[in-house]
């Protein structure tokens, strides 16, 4: 499992790939960061201090920067482009034998590609929390409601990613599998809005993920997350053992 | 008698559109088997099936004493395999990606790369291991594809016609390579090239329709490279054997003659001696390898 694990980390570190998803994102997230700090600066700023409001940077730009479409938008994007390389695309190459044929466990396999790719996420979110961390410099900052807000998107982030590598196991085609990982994304995050069933509401990700944002960790919210990512794992290890022993 | 390192039995799998169906085979170490047919025949889904990458509806596999439809996983560390598309890294360096296929074997860290070197040396890759794959040849990146089915010292080799898409000398430097590994080893290869499996094999399995229909052990390899000749002298006759001048001609029926490794030297004196004396020429061909003559009787016996 390591070994697929290491593999997969190195592989997006010493190739273009991870780079221009990491360059790409980071460049997309820093016009969105600026934009709601120049935002704060023209219409709040001088507001706030007349009206001596207990808002600040974490209400007015953190909190709508970390759970604004634009970085779930990249969150979901980053999470199908890791997912849909890792399998799908091992796959149409012919390259995914050598670990089919190999003594290793399929779940082994599947865990060992989702820590990979984890990795490679993290270093990513990493690089995204240097925008609005990078407001310490100039002002006092709520540094437990931005690791909780951080650790939410994380989260999103590795259930993401084991629904990728799920979906990435029905189709040998990157884009057709890119497009499942996405829709099934895109449901998550919209199903149970503007319905009152406990069910679709609980399954509801952003209303899960709201949460963090404010500074809350909760159980409920961190399970929801892990159920969700052991969901997508055991999937991809179910499709996987399908296709191991035709 | 030699424990088997491969043992098949009634051995099946069943496709709406083919498959295999009761493959029996026992291989003792030392071993090399050429299987063939014609496209379709099962011969890939055969070796799937004796690789454990293909699941069996029925039958039993031993490898090496390992029951592999019971521990697919236990009898992969024995088995080692090849497909005529090798799956390669092209980012990685050779040395790397055999490090990576013994770490996904489970080779301990201290016996890693002894068993790199060992794979290298056996597959002729010794001038080209810190290359990156996507620069070596087909021929290289096949010998890769060898060396990785190699890294775990595998007793069971099964190749799948691993020289397709291979031009004439990257595949004779293929084969080359294999005929030092049969040593102490099962080797099972699929193979549309009779001379090299002559060359190789002690036995030859021909597919039709996943059945096997035939499974006899070849000939020397010397009979591959044989002439036969027709030959009458100006009276109309069939000249004896002697007159040839050559040590290695066997006489067959109806005045044909079998001449034996007949290289360049050995034909050039004989049309020399045709000449000088006047016969006539009614047949001069190369001899079929013994698995194109197998192939034949047996594949066409089917269809025809």
């Amino acid at each position: 499992m390591l070994a697929i694990a290491r593999r997969e980390f190195i592989q997006l570190l010493v190739t273009p790939a991870g780079w221009l998803l990491a360059a790409g994102t980071q460049l997309a997230l820093a016009w969105w960061f600026l934009t709601l700090v120049e935002r704060y600066r023209s219409d709040y700023q001088d507001a706030l201090v007349r009206t001596q409001s207990q808002l600040g940077v974490g209400d007015l730009i953190i909190a709508p920067f970390l759970g604004g479409l634009p970085v779930l938008t990249m969150v979901l994007v980053t999470a199908a482009a890791l997912g849909v390389r890792s399998l799908a695309e091992e796959r149409r190459q012919g390259t995914i034998e050598l670990l089919l044929g190999s003594p290793q466990r399929t779940p082994s396999i599947v865990v060992g590609k989702y820590l990979g790719n984890l990795g490679i996420l993290s270093l990513i979110i990493g690089v995204w929390t240097l925008l609005p961390a990078s407001l310490m410099l100039f002002t006092g900052l709520d540094t437990g409601r931005l690791a909780a807000g951080v650790l939410g998107l994380w989260l999103v982030a590795a259930a993401l990613l084991a629904l990728a590598l799920f979906t990435a196991t029905l189709s040998r085609q990157a884009s057709v599998a890119s497009l499942l990982t996405f829709s099934l994304g895109l449901l998550l995050m919209l199903t149970g809005r503007s319905e009152d069933a406990v069910i679709t509401r609980w399954l509801n990700l952003t209303g899960h993920y709201r949460d963090f944002l404010q500074g809350i960790v909760g159980v409920n919210d961190v399970s929801y997350f892990v159920v969700l990512t052991l969901a997508g794992l055991a999937l991809g290890t179910w499709r996987l053992s399908a296709l191991r022993q035709v | 008698m030699a424990v088997p390192e491969l043992q098949a039995n009634d051995l099946a799998r069943r496709y709406t559109n083919g498959g295999v169906n009761g493959l029996e085979l026992q291989l003792e170490a030392g071993n090399v088997v050429g299987v063939a047919g014609p496209n379709g025949a099962g011969k890939s889904t055969a070796l799937g099936l004796l690789a454990t990458r293909v699941r069996a509806t029925r039958g039993s596999l031993h490898v090496a004493g390992i029951d592999a439809r019971q521990r697919p996983r236990a009898a992969r560390t024995r088995i080692g395999y090849l497909g005529h598309q090798p799956p390669l890294y092209d980012d990685m360096r050779v040395v790397d990606f055999l490090g990576h296929a013994a770490r996904l074997y489970g080779i301990a860290k201290a016996e890693r790369s002894a068993s790199v070197e060992r794979a290298v040396e056996r597959s002729g890759l010794a001038d080209r291991d810190e290359r990156r794959i996507r620069h070596l040849s087909a021929g290289y990146r096949r010998r890769v594809g060898l060396a990785q089915a190699l890294i775990h010292d595998p007793p069971v080799l099964i190749l799948d016609e691993p020289t397709t898409g291979l031009d004439a000398q990257a595949t004779r430097h293929f084969w080359a390579q294999l005929a030092p590994l049969a040593e102490g080893r099962v080797i099972i290869i699929a193979s549309h090239l009779f001379a090299e499996l002559d060359h190789l094999c002690h036995r030859l399995v021909i597919f039709d329709a996943g059945e096997v229909v035939s499974d006899d052990s070849l000939r020397p390899a010397d009979a591959a490279n044989g002439l036969l000749v027709r030959l009458r002298d100006a009276h109309g006759e069939t000249p004896p054997a002697e007159a040839l001048g050559l040590s290695s001609v066997e006489t067959l029926a109806a005045g044909r003659f079998r001449i034996r490794n007949a290289d360049d030297a050995s034909q050039r004196r004989l049309m020399a001696t045709i000449l000088e004396r006047g016969w006539s020429v009614d047949e001069w061909s190369r001899e079929r390898a013994a698995s194109e003559q197998l192939y034949r009787a047996a594949v066409e016996s089917v269809h025809c």
